[in-house]
């Protein structure tokens, strides 16, 4: 059953990928000017120009052009970066796990302090740490993440002088160098997301804390732990997970922003000097890349929905 | 509660349990709510603010004296200088215009567009509501800030291009919301009776409807002004946004970076800034979602 419900998920998805390939394909053939230039930039040798106009079949009708540049797509070639030479798509995937792994981290962290807060504020409903919550939440969500970041680094960096304030080590060299270099890209955007997450969960928590089935838990002798962990969290977790689904998503995308306070050499940083040096082709490998797995999260995400909640697996929706 | 929560206000012709009530009900409510008007003041305040910039400043803010440069906070310039001996305090005046003219900008445009379509398609449901809703649903499947970015990449930098990009991201979610409050709305027993006694759909639909439904709109509204200023500092910050050397509270931050150490109040003073404002907006939201939540209560 889950299967079936995953099958059309991925299925529901695909005419919104259909539309995400147009938009990037024409991100190249919007900007003025022949395509070929605006690849090449200043690279532009009487060489080069017919290669990439043969490559691009810029003599075939647009239809074309994009057909076969979709087949390219979908077998993983996302053309040639002209200024290092090298495939776009290995660029994309040596920055890759940098992006996920602060993201993932991020989304950790966020849950450690998030979940537990939200769950204290609505069990203790207009007590210390429902009002202190809802003040540091509302705080939370109005502070720019870049802001925090740079804080952070005045504060852990150069101030204490506890963590790097920025760089990246692989892990393959060293897990603390590696930990240390992300904690505190992970700890900016946990701050922000756990400022959602701990509203979320207090108004879902709230939302189960009043049906039936709690009092019946209750009813029949439960303990006061036992009925949260146990009955309500359960009953609580969708819009626990969906947000928690939207920030990963979030993070993938702000990392364009995090990753350049932190000099973190991620998939925003490649991002956004593509950007900044008109590379447009890597700006269009990136933009794919990037939305394809906020996609696959979306999916997930909603994937999850039927592992939680058994009425959504069957009910065929 | 959720922006998207239907909200029921009795309409001039649902009078039939009680005295008439008054549309405005929601807004004149938020009199009694403090975070509300807590939040409103600091919006208000960021808008005197911002217009009377060059009063209060009493700097230019592009221009640099560079005997001056990053010296502290004093009387004479409340939040120290840059490193070209630029008044801070000033810049951040200037900065708060691009930050609430991008806002304003992005979220009216955003609204202009989406509410006659969240309207139509809610209130017409069926044919109508698939050819609007779909095409919105493929936007909202792109990540907002890469969206901006692209938008940015190809058409250039500048506050047009953000507010037409952040605006693209908009439009979706208000569409969204309108949509779910009018087919609510759309449902209520007064809307069954102006139909009843023969009202045209478009007076139903604008008289009757609309006013009824844009409460959710209005929160959200206020919300995406706060979240707008983020992107929009975000954007300027990683050199995609306002161009130097134009005052935005993101360039600010970003120049600033360099000289942090000897010069905290340089990176300091923008982000508070941000902060306030944004703070301000997200109050407002709140504040009224709460009002809006007890008045269908």
């Amino acid at each position: 059953m889950i299967a079936a419900y995953i099958t059309r998920r991925i299925l529901l998805t695909i005419p919104a990928m259909f539309a995400m390939s147009l938009i990037v394909f024409f991100i190249i053939r919007l900007i003025p000017g022949d395509p070929v230039f605006v690849i090449l930039g200043l690279r532009s040798t009487p060489e080069n120009v017919e290669t990439l106009r043969r490559e691009l079949r810029l003599d075939d009708p647009i239809a074309v052009q994009y057909l076969h540049w979709l087949g390219n797509v979908v077998r993983g070639d996302l053309g040639v970066d002209y200024r290092t030479h090298e495939p776009i798509r290995d660029q994309l995937l040596s920055r890759l796990p940098v992006t996920l792994e602060m993201a993932f981290l991020a989304m950790l962290l966020s849950a450690v302090m998030g979940i537990p807060l939200g769950i204290l504020a609505a069990v203790r409903r207009r007590g210390l740490a429902d009002q202190g919550s809802t003040a540091l939440g509302l705080v939370g969500i109005s502070i720019p993440d870049f802001w925090l970041g740079v804080m952070l680094i005045l504060l852990m960096a150069l101030v204490l002088g506890w963590l790097p304030s920025s760089g990246y080590v692989p892990l393959r060299e060293s897990v603390w160098g590696n930990l240390s270099h992300l904690l505190l890209p992970a700890l900016t955007l946990a701050l922000n997301f756990a400022a959602v997450l701990t509203r979320t969960t207090r108004a879902a928590v709230l939302d189960v804390l009043n049906r039936p089935f709690v009092r019946t838990a209750r009813a029949k002798g439960l303990r006061e732990r036992a009925v949260v962990l146990g009955h309500v969290l359960r009953n609580a977790a969708i819009p626990i997970v969906t947000v928690m689904g939207l920030q990963l998503g979030y993070a993938l995308g702000g990392a364009i922003i995090i990753e350049q306070v932190f000099s973190l050499p991620g998939i925003g940083r490649l991002t956004l000097n593509a950007v900044l040096e008109r590379n447009y082709p890597v700006v269009q490998g990136a933009v794919l890349l990037v939305t394809f797995l906020f996609m696959v999260i979306n999916i997930l995400t909603d994937s999850l929905y039927a592992v939680i909640d058994p009425r959504i697996r069957h009910s065929g929706r | 509660m959720s922006a998207s929560q239907p909200i029921a206000i009795q309409a001039p012709l649902a009078s039939a349990s009680g005295p008439p009530q008054r549309q405005e009900r929601w807004w004149t409510g938020a009199r009694g709510n403090r975070r509300a008007l807590v939040g409103l003041a600091l919006v208000v305040l960021v808008v005197i603010l911002a217009l009377l910039a060059p009063i209060i400043g009493r700097y230019d803010p592009n221009y640099g004296d560079f005997s001056q440069t990053l010296a502290g906070p004093s009387l004479d310039h409340p939040f120290g200088t840059d490193s070209f001996g630029r008044d801070v305090f000033a810049r951040v005046l200037f900065g708060y215009r691009i930050s609430i003219m991008v806002a304003v900008g992005s979220v009216l445009a955003a609204v202009a567009i989406g509410l006659p379509l969240g309207l139509l398609a809610g209130y017409f449901g069926t044919v109508l509501d698939n050819l609007i809703m779909r095409p919105l649903d493929l936007l909202m499947a792109f990540p907002p800030i890469l969206l901006a970015v692209t938008l940015i990449a190809v058409f250039g930098t500048g506050t047009d291009i953000e507010i037409l990009a952040l605006g693209l991201i908009y439009v979706p979610i208000m569409a969204r919301i309108l949509r779910g409050s009018v087919i609510t709305v759309r449902g209520e027993e007064f809307v069954e009776a102006a139909r009843a006694i023969g009202a045209n759909p478009r007076r139903i639909m604008l008289r009757h409807v609309l006013p009824n439904s844009l409460g959710p709109l209005v929160v959200q509204a206020s919300i995406s002004m706060g979240i707008a200023i983020l992107i929009e500092a975000g954007l300027s910050f990683i050199g995609l946004g306002v161009q130097p050397p134009d005052p935005s509270l993101g360039s600010m931050l970003a120049e600033g970076r360099d000289f942090m150490r000897e010069a905290p109040w340089v990176v300091t003073f923008p982000g508070l800034a941000i902060m306030v404002v944004v703070l301000g907006f997200n109050l407002v939201g709140d504040g009224l979602r709460d009002v809006l939540d007890r008045a269908s209560r």
